[in-house]
């Protein structure tokens, strides 16, 4: 089928670290007007091809050609001058300049004299092929929306003849309209003959928006494929490298007295009027879009929001809000969607963050018992599958997966099953670590926990939850039982569709 | 990681400077200037213990220890007349409250700890000159605390308190709740308080010990020098941090120990020592002070960005 070379490829290119090897004999194509899927988990090297590809680090073998001609990427500039871009989660935009200002500032291209009007022609063009019109170009970066800021970011690459964009999930932080959005500019660029690079954790968006995809595991490719032609079960197999029974445990339905009971929550301006209930062995979900302040929900109720009110009870009793440590004490424990910042403590062991939480189980008149915490950590570990020789490893050198295990680990066996709340459970979780991390979950369930999580992953929502709360603009909008729970009314719920009036 | 072995290769070759130099300079290795060394690593030492626990706690230096060692050098003598052990346990319980205070605010209302201790060193200035009209402080005529004054061969009483502080310390750090909780919200603050670790209280207590700590090198330097006034703990902020830095303590917090603070505090007494008998004079010290905590930090924070 290719009339012409690809606009970029790659012939046996081999990377190592240390003892390490990256990448080995990697082989690829993108062509132009393609939207090309790099899949594969955490550490299986789509990280350091980016990196190659953009001029950062250099492979020890093999070669890269542009165009069909062999060519050297030393150093970023090289990249850029190939047309080679990358649009990475941080953005680098100026919040109080205009998105036309952004667009060129930093451009080598603009002469110390230039027409000012030149430039902001190019921009509003390329804002428009982006499907922005009219004073869009005018208006500061800061009063934009992520996802807006995102093409404007992109809008700056091709105002640099970038030929080659790659997009490092693109959509990890948008909410589903502004997915849309950002999947319509994309079409718009594959049309307009630029080639895309799309990675991402969503398997959905690779069969939605990707013509292609190209599976790495263990820095090797295992195979490239048209999405049309492939199914979403070969692409987990190829990504993990075997079969993937049902995802997500079957609830065992054996629901308790009810553990947690919220009557008028609120956050001023955040969220108004919350009710629920949480059983014990139930996994209540709440969906919401970003800003919907379902996320706040979950913070409140660890005790992690000041400036909140309502009434709260825990198997009866009422706690009050505002302080972590009382939460903890009462039985609630909580895992922040943010790792890096909020979830674990990067730069210390594995064994610290295990018991982080829990070092007066392990401690007698504020004394530690190093002997029974040594224990208590390794236990924790084996219920949660890390391996005991990690416990002395920093958090920070181990894989996504693994961080968020020993997250879990902190709630696991606490001396009176309570409530464990969840932000994003599996973000950044590649898809083996994830039914492991489910099963976990399901565990909880069968000793009494009661599980209050959410996600912007419906798919993931829906999968696991009992009871599906739905969340508009911080207020409740429904409530689905797991039989009559389905994706489209939940969608309608938290995007407002139906009842825009 | 050629980083890290890049800042390991200055760290060998400025130890390497430093033998060779105590090897080079007559006189050193004498009983006179090891005594010298070792007297004035104490007093820094126990100031950089204190110090110590507020790096650790990320909260990056108090500047407000000199004033505080002054302060209590300056209580311990004025109530002598009441027996030694009365007057330490009074010093001592100031340097616990004025510390502790600055800890309780830093913790509770998360101000920036430079501006509160810098708020904090100027208040203590100025009460105490209110109070004491700027004259020196003297201990009481009948006062009795040759104790605090004792050598046993080499062993002198300032370097005896050190050596059990620095214990005392470590087994803090090590074997209580506070020590292991220091360390996390030391390394990161949000995940500790997300943890349910009572933040402020942790905070709170690693200043009290910091008062702790720069309230004994105050008793035992007044002990010393049979006198004080507020500039009994000059520039012992910066010496402290510096023997901090030396020792290998990250300056943002989350890690170190006490065998750090005394490697430190040794390294800068013997470089200051050296400096003496080379003939240089006390402003070149304050040079050194300022050269070394310049060199460590640029290393430190260098390393941190990958």
């Amino acid at each position: 089928m290719p009339m012409k070379p690809p606009i970029l490829s790659v012939e046996g290119i081999s990377k190592h670290f240390g003892g390490i090897q990256a990448l080995s004999h990697v082989s690829l194509e993108i062509h132009a007007g393609e939207v090309l899927a790099i899949c594969g988990e955490n550490g299986a090297g789509k990280s350091t091809l980016v990196k190659i590809l953009m001029g950062i680090y250099q492979p020890d073998t093999g070669s890269v050609f542009s165009e069909g001609k062999e060519v050297k990427i030393r150093n970023p500039a090289d990249g850029q001058a190939l047309g080679i871009a990358l649009v990475s989660q941080e953005l680098s935009l100026a919040p109080d300049l205009s998105v036309a200002d952004n667009i060129w500032l930093g451009s080598r291209r603009v002469p110390l004299f230039h027409r000012r009007a030149a430039l902001r022609a190019r921009a509003a063009d390329t804002m428009a092929m982006l499907g922005f019109g009219g004073d869009f170009i005018d208006r500061p970066v800061a009063s934009l929306s992520l996802a807006e800021r995102q093409l404007v970011e992109i809008a700056r690459n091709l105002c640099r003849d970038a030929k080659v964009l790659i997009l490092d999930e693109p959509t990890a932080m948008l909410s589903d309209r502004e997915i849309e959005r950002t999947f319509a500019a994309i079409r718009r660029l594959r049309a307009q003959g630029t080639a895309i690079v799309y990675i991402t954790h969503r398997l959905g968006e690779v069969f939605t928006i990707c013509d292609r995809a190209t599976v790495l595991r263990n820095g090797q490719v295992v195979g490239s494929a048209r999405t049309s032609e492939l199914s979403r079960e070969r692409l987990v197999e190829m990504m993990i490298g075997r079969k993937l029974e049902n995802v997500y445990p079957p609830s065992k339905r054996e629901f308790g007295q009810p553990l947690l009971a919220v009557r008028d929550l609120r956050v001023p301006g955040v969220v108004e009027d919350i009710a629920l209930t949480v059983r014990r062995g139930e996994i209540v979900g709440i969906a919401g879009q970003i800003g919907s302040g379902a996320a706040e929900v979950i913070r409140v109720l660890a005790g992690l929001v000041p400036d909140s009110a309502g009434r709260v009870e825990l198997g009866g009793r009422p706690v009050p809000l505002g302080s972590r440590s009382r939460m903890l004490a009462a039985g609630v424990a909580f895992i922040s969607e943010d790792r890096g910042a909020e979830g674990l403590f990067l730069k210390r062991e594995v064994r610290e963050n295990l018991v982080a939480s829990r070092y007066g189980e392990f401690s007698r008149l504020g004394l530690v018992d190093w002997r029974a915490l040594g224990e208590g950590a390794k236990r924790l570990a084996s219920r949660v599958g890390i391996d005991f020789r990690r416990l002395l490893h920093k958090a920070e050198d181990l894989s996504g997966g693994n961080q968020q295990k020993i997250a879990f680990g902190r709630c696991v066996d606490p001396p009176k099953p309570g409530l464990v709340l969840m932000n994003e459970p599996t973000r950044g979780v590649d898809v083996g670590a994830r039914s492991d991390i489910y099963a976990i979950m399901r565990g909880f369930c069968a000793q009494g926990f009661g599980l209050l999580m959410h996600s912007t992953d419906l798919e993931e929502l829906l999968g696991m939850s009992d009871v599906v709360l739905t969340l508009y603009r911080g207020r409740l909008v429904g409530r689905y039982e797991r039989d009559g729970v389905e994706l489209q009314r939940v969608l309608a719920d938290i995007t407002h569709a139906n009842r825009s009036a | 990681m050629t980083r890290q072995r890049a800042i390991n290769a200055i760290r060998a070759l400025l130890l390497a400077l430093l033998v060779a130099a105590m090897a080079t300079t007559p006189g050193f290795f004498s009983a006179p200037s090891i005594i010298a060394t070792l007297d004035y690593a104490s007093l820094i030492g126990l100031v950089a213990i204190g110090m110590a626990f507020i790096t650790i706690s990320g909260n990056i230096m108090s500047l407000a220890l000199s004033a505080t060692m002054a302060t209590c050098g300056e209580i311990f003598l004025l109530t002598s007349g009441m027996g030694m052990w009365t007057a330490i346990a009074i010093a001592l319980a100031a340097g616990v409250v004025i510390t502790g205070l600055q800890g309780f605010i830093i913790g509770v209302i998360r101000a920036n700890p430079i501006i509160v201790t810098i708020a904090a060193f100027a208040l203590l200035h100025g009460i105490v000159s209110a109070f004491t009209g700027g004259a020196r402080a003297y201990p009481d005529p009948g006062a009795e605390y040759s104790l605090l004054r004792t050598r046993i061969g080499m062993v002198q009483a300032p370097l005896a308190v050190f050596i059990a502080g620095a214990i005392a310390a470590q087994l803090v750090l090590t074997f209580t709740r506070f020590g292991r909780n220091l360390f996390l919200v030391g390394s990161n603050f949000r995940a500790a308080e997300a943890a349910g670790v009572v933040t402020w209280r942790t905070t709170s207590i690693a200043y009290c010990l910091a008062g702790f700590y720069t309230a004994l090198a105050g008793i035992m330097a007044a002990a010393r020098y049979q006198t004080a006034d507020l500039e009994l703990g000059a520039g012992y902020d910066y010496e402290a941090i510096a023997a901090v830095l030396i020792g290998g303590i990250a300056i943002q917090g989350g890690m170190g120990s006490a065998w750090r603070v005394v490697i430190g505090a040794v390294i800068f007494a013997a470089a200051g020592t050296l400096l003496v008998l080379r003939g240089y004079s006390t402003e070149m010290q304050r040079l050194l002070t300022g050269v070394l905590i310049f060199c460590v930090v640029c290393l430190q924070t260098g390393g941190a960005k990958r």
